[in-house]
C-alpha cells in the first residue's frame, strides 16, 4: 500500500458518518497538511457525488479529490442513462472498484453516505485496502483512533437526527482536540430525502470538553 | 482499451536507444537527427513521471472508454472510437490546434480554455516534410 508521496498535501482528518431513520448525518474536520504546515484550515472534505450522495475524504487529497471527480463522471453517465437516480450502493461499489484495483498507488479513506428511494440512508466504509463495509455509522481518518471508545459507548441505533448531529459533532470534536492532523471548523451535512443541509461549526462554537 | 479502472496500464518507461535494431540503417540518420552531438541526450533515462504524462491523455480517454462500456453497453466505446477517427488525425501540413475543433467538441474541450491554446505547443511532433514527401514519390 503506498504512503504519501514526497511533497503530497495529507488529508490526515476525521470523518464520520451516521445513519439515523429517514436520513444520513455526515461530518469532517476542515484540516490539509503537507507535513507540519496547514495548507488549508477550512477545507471542506464532505464531497458530493450526486444529488443525494456524498462521501467524506480521507488521506492524500489529490488522490481522493481524482477519484471523487471519476465517480462523479460515472454516476451523472448513470443517471443519463437509467433516467433515475443512483443508489448509495453503486457510489460506494464504485469506490471500492477504484480504490482495489490501485490499490497500490492510491492513499484514500472513504466514507460514503446517502439516501435513496430503494434502500433508504446507507452508510459504506471504504478503507485503506479498498474493501467495502456497510454500517450503522463509520469513522474514519487518522483521528478516529482516539474516538473509537466513544463512539462505541455513545452510539445506539434509532436515534434521532437531532441526537446524531450531537454525536457528529461531539465525536469530530474529541477527536480534533487530540490529533493533530486533524483541526480547524466542524463542517456537517444531513442527506434527506428532502435535501441536504450543509453547516459549518466554528471554534467557538465546538462542544464542551475537558482540555488538559 | 482497458478493461478495468486501473490507472496505470504501462510498466517500464521506455529508454532511447541508437543500436542498428532501432533505425534502418544502423547509423546515425544526419538529416533527420542532426550532428552527433545529440547521441548523448538521447541516452539520458528519463524520469518516471515522463512516460505516464506522455501517455496521460490517452488513459483519461480509455478510463472514459472504460466507463462508457459500464454504463451504456458494448457499443458504446466503439462508437466513441468510431467517431475520433471519422474526424481524422491524418497529419498534414495544414493541421493545427484551432482546426481540430472537431476532435475537441468529441472530447468535449470545446468550451475550456488552456496554455495549449495560449501558447504555441512545442512538443508536437515535428512535421518529417524529408520523410513525406519521400514516401509519397517513392523515393
Amino acid at each position: 500500500m503506498a504512503s504519501l508521496k514526497p511533497g503530497e498535501a495529507n488529508l490526515g482528518t476525521t470523518i464520520m458518518a451516521v445513519k439515523f431513520d429517514g436520513g444520513v448525518v455526515i461530518g469532517a474536520d476542515s484540516r490539509t497538511s503537507t507535513g507540519t504546515y496547514v495548507a488549508n484550515r477550512v477545507t471542506d472534505k464532505l464531497t458530493k457525488v450526486h444529488d443525494r450522495i456524498y462521501c467524506c475524504r480521507s488521506g492524500s487529497a489529490a488522490d481522493t479529490q481524482a477519484i471523487a471527480d471519476i465517480v462523479k463522471y460515472y454516476l451523472d453517465l448513470y443517471t443519463a442513462q437509467h433516467d433515475e437516480p443512483p443508489t448509495v450502493s453503486v457510489a460506494a461499489s464504485l469506490f471500492q472498484e477504484i480504490c482495489y484495483q490501485n490499490k497500490g498507488h492510491l492513499m484514500a479513506g472513504i466514507i460514503v453516505g446517502g439516501w435513496d428511494e430503494q434502500n433508504g440512508p446507507s452508510v459504506y466504509n471504504v478503507p485503506l485496502g479498498g474493501s467495502l463495509h456497510s454500517e450503522e455509522y463509520a469513522i474514519g481518518g487518522s483521528g478516529s483512533t482516539y474516538i473509537y471508545g466513544y463512539c462505541d459507548k455513545t452510539f445506539r441505533p434509532g436515534m434521532s437526527k437531532d441526537e446524531c448531529i450531537e454525536f457528529v459533532k461531539n465525536a469530530v470534536s474529541l477527536a480534533m482536540t487530540r490529533d493533530g492532523s486533524s483541526g480547524g471548523v466542524i463542517r456537517t451535512a444531513v442527506i434527506t430525502e428532502d435535501g441536504v443541509e450543509r453547516t459549518v461549526t466554528y471554534g467557538d462554537q465546538l462542544p464542551q470538553q475537558y482540555l488538559g | 482499451m482497458p478493461t478495468s479502472f486501473k490507472f496505470e496500464t504501462t510498466t517500464a518507461p521506455s529508454t532511447s536507444s541508437v543500436l542498428p535494431e532501432s533505425s534502418r540503417h544502423g547509423v546515425q540518420d544526419r538529416v533527420k537527427q542532426g550532428p552527433a552531438t545529440r547521441v548523448a541526450e538521447e541516452l539520458t533515462t528519463a524520469h518516471p513521471l515522463e512516460a505516464r504524462l506522455a501517455g496521460w491523455e490517452n488513459s483519461q480517454l480509455g478510463i472514459k472508454l472504460h466507463m462508457q462500456r459500464r454504463v451504456y453497453g458494448l457499443h458504446a466505446p466503439m462508437r466513441t472510437m468510431m467517431e475520433l477517427q471519422a474526424v481524422g488525425q491524418t497529419p498534414s501540413l495544414l493541421n493545427s490546434r484551432a482546426s481540430q475543433i472537431q476532435r475537441d467538441i468529441l472530447l468535449g474541450r470545446d468550451e475550456t480554455f488552456d496554455m495549449s491554446d495560449l501558447y504555441n505547443d512545442c512538443s508536437e511532433v515535428e512535421l518529417d516534410v524529408h520523410g513525406m514527401l519521400a514516401a509519397k514519390l517513392n523515393v
